[in-house]
């Protein structure tokens, strides 16, 4: 996962109304003051590559874009920018071509569909939308081909709207995108769940069509239902975030460096509007919790999918408390349940209906209570196994078609690639 | 009603829902912003080294026998020469309840020291309490709570326990307001800072208050008077303090801390509103934090247009 550079804080153009950055603009903490040498050096000692990350990143002068980028491109030999699209310009798309920018464009469609990500009035919120429409062909006309991210709301995909949306989405494919990241709403205000929220349902709908959708489509990908197949498989090295036991301290996936060059965490934990530091240790306490809680009681005791889904995003948490679990667990939940089924009628045996997946469970809660935090695939080669636990692994891998190797007993090596991917 | 029964019924829904599980303890901390920490780290850690020397000094007064010191790693040797100077002895110790950090000391003279092993060793906890200065009301209030409810974490007990009863603070059991008796506000003890040995029986415990005021003379008398006003302003910020599924919250103006505490799916919400607020505390939306003059966001007209035009919509 790259850094996320923040110059300008959480500086933004437009006024999206479900933005999760909206405590701390409200709360008056919306940072602008750069100084690009210190959070260069910060990127440097972290090491990782970068996304340009904001508020909205290309309200920075040409020039200081231009520092950025070519830093990053020698640094790393690419670069990245996730924006709203509304400021793209000729003169952007030479920089991103020069330094091998990859851009990110949040819209949730065209029209209408993107009123919620509002610009001041209906008469330049259209405009602007019509502006990143147009900012996405140009793109792709010159030969960058950017990732989508689209959030599910009721101007986007209510039952009326859905279609709509369904459509946009094949003109997306038409256009030839890869990518494009679904984002269910995260919710923050009674305003917010009044006024944008899908209900539960709405949102399972949606995400069905999405996911019917995309076996018709030829280049676009929604790259959640790609993780869910992989998860249910325990094939998840190369799952996000959202999957993968996010500390709310110290937010592992997103290392945020702000303008003054210090570190900061994954804003969607962020609910008081103030931005704390990292913690100086990563801990799991939030995950042994929800193992333990029943679902009654806001945690995930007994839930199959543990393994894969860990009570989810802790930025998504039931009334904003991030030791609950995700409140959109009955969304994900369905979507297991229906992937889950797709993978047993393809001859896949998932994690979620194996003897196996007692067995993960016990040695990630073990290793969560250690400080530590392995993937699933580690988990299989974990050095404590017993024989009988072995061999139940071993008849996963083979079920499953997962290649592997044995030394001295153990297993050795897996290999993450499997024939669905 | 009488107060133990009162105390039972604003604890029955967390004890009800307690479930047994075993992890280590654990506390981590975050910073609002890098000014606060600039200040505020070096200022704690002054104020933490002043606790020590202050109750190795009251021991060597002979304030109390015994002093039970809780360090991490790097404190300890600062904490063995604060002995040397002082002519009292330090032996290694354990304690219910300071898990949080790498160890304990328990400081005192040579006899003092060995009493109060044999009272640890013969589970003599009325003595053990005698030896570090426990004030009555709060040993019997912690005997009292540790039999009935074997909690590892007093702060709840000791926080319902702090309601007046027939008053609106028992109809309002989340909100307290901190007004007086400051000096024993324990909620600090997660950050290792406290000017009483034990848990207060309440947060208007009138023997603890004197206990932390004769130690903080103390520490006057030797000189850290910057450290007892950075302390003693501390202590009257605003805080919030919420547990559930086995972690402690603890928000204050300039840090929050998480820390283990016993495990109950049953959330406990506690306001403290404070008397001061510090200069380096942050803005936030939600307490404890300082609210922006205006709402930065949903009172300009942008917004204001937004949510006409997506009420009317759809
Ligand atoms: S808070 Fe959520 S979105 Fe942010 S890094 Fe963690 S899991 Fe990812
Ligand atoms: S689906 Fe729901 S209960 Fe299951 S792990 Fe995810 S959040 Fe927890
Ligand atoms: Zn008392």
């Amino acid at each position: 996962m790259p850094t996320e550079l923040r110059p300008l804080g959480v500086t933004c153009n437009i006024q999206c109304h479900y933005c999760y950055q909206n405590a701390q603009r409200e709360a008056g903490n919306m940072g602008g003051n750069y100084d690009i040498s210190k959070m260069l050096q910060t990127v440097d000692q972290v090491g990782m590559e970068f996304t340009l990350f904001g508020g909205e990143p290309l309200l920075l002068p040409l020039e200081d874009l231009e520092r950025i980028w070519a830093w990053g491109k020698e640094r790393f030999g690419k670069n990245s920018v996730q924006t709203n699209g509304t400021l793209i310009t000729k003169e952007h798309i030479d920089l991103f071509k020069k330094y091998n920018v990859t851009v990110g464009i949040s819209i949730d469609g065209d029209g209408e569909l993107n009123d919620v990500r509002w610009c001041g009035n209906l008469e330049k919120t259209r405009t602007a939308t019509s502006k990143t429409m147009s900012n996405i062909e140009l793109l792709c006309e010159s030969g960058i081909y950017p990732g989508i991210i689209v959030t599910l709301h009721r101007f986007n995909a209510s039952k009326s709207r859905l279609p709509r949306l369904l459509l946009w989405l094949e003109c997306l494919d038409e256009l030839e995108l890869k990518s494009c990241r679904v984002h269910l709403l995260e919710v923050e205000t009674p305003m917010q769940r009044q006024l944008l929220a899908l209900t539960a349902d709405e949102n399972i709908q949606s995400l069905l069509e999405l996911y019917r959708l995309e076996r018709e489509l030829h280049h676009l990908k929604f790259d959640i239902f790609q993780e869910m197949r992989a998860l249910l498989l325990g094939l998840d090295n190369k799952t996000t975030c959202i999957w993968n036991a996010c500390d709310p301290m110290t937010t592992r996936a997103v290392q945020g460096v702000e303008g003054d060059g210090t570190m900061s965490n994954c804003g969607r934990v962020n609910k008081d509007g103030v931005d704390f530091s990292k913690a100086s240790e990563q801990g799991y306490e939030r995950y042994i919790g929800l193992y333990y809680a029943s679902q009654e009681k806001n945690g995930c005791n007994g839930c199959r999918f543990f393994l894969m889904c860990k009570g989810q995003c802790p930025g998504t948490a039931i009334d904003n408390d991030w030791r609950n679990r995700s409140e959109q667990c009955s969304i994900w939940m369905r979507l297991f349940e229906e992937i889950e089924s797709d993978l047993i009628t393809q001859g896949y045996n998932p994690l979620s209906q194996h003897a196996v997946r007692a067995i993960l469970e016990r040695y990630l809660v073990q290793e969560w209570t250690k400080g530590a935090n392995p993937n699933l695939l580690r988990l299989f080669l974990h050095s404590s196994a017993t024989s009988y636990e072995r061999e139940v692994m071993h008849a996963y891998l083979v079920e499953n078609n997962i290649s592997h190797k044995w030394s001295q007993g153990k297993l050795a090596h897996l290999d993450h690639h499997w024939e669905g991917e | 009603m009488d107060r133990s029964t009162f105390l039972h019924n604003h604890l029955s829904m967390y004890l009800e829902n307690r479930e047994i599980v075993e992890r280590p303890s654990f506390r981590r901390y975050s910073w609002v912003s890098s000014p606060a920490q600039q200040v505020w780290q070096e200022r704690l850690n002054r104020i933490r080294f002043a606790l020590f020397h202050m109750e190795v000094h009251a021991v060597s007064r002979g304030m109390m026998p015994v002093a039970l010191l809780s360090f991490n790693g790097e404190e300890l040797s600062r904490l063995s020469s604060l002995c040397l100077q002082n002519q009292v002895a330090f032996v290694l110790a354990h304690e219910r309840g300071r898990q949080h950090f790498d160890g304990c000391a328990a400081v005192g003279s040579f006899r003092n020291l060995q009493n109060y092993e044999t009272a640890v060793r013969n589970a003599d906890i009325h003595s053990v309490a005698d030896l570090l200065g426990y004030p009555d009301c709060c040993y019997q209030f912690i005997k009292h709570v540790t039999e009935c409810y074997a909690l590892d974490d007093l702060t709840l007990p000791s926080y319902y326990n702090s309601l007046q009863m027939d008053t609106p603070d028992a109809l309002n059991p989340e909100k307290y307001l901190l007004t007086s008796h400051s000096e024993i506000n324990f909620f600090w003890r997660a950050l290792g800072l406290s000017l009483t040995p034990m848990f207060p029986c309440s947060l208007n415990c009138c023997s603890a208050q004197a206990y932390a005021i004769k130690l903080l003379e103390i520490g006057r008398e030797i000189g850290y008077h910057a450290e007892i006003a950075w302390l003693t302003e501390a202590l009257r910020w605003s805080l919030s303090w919420t547990a559930l599924h086995g972690t402690a919250e603890l928000k204050l103006p300039i840090i929050k801390v998480i820390y283990s505490t016993d495990f109950s799916t049953e959330k406990v919400q506690i306001e403290l509103p404070g008397s001061s607020f510090p200069d380096e505390g942050a803005y936030g939306i939600n307490f404890p934090f300082k609210q922006a003059p205006r709402k930065a966001l949903s009172e300009t007209k942008a917004v204001q247009n937004a949510i006409v035009h997506l009420s009317q919509s759809t």
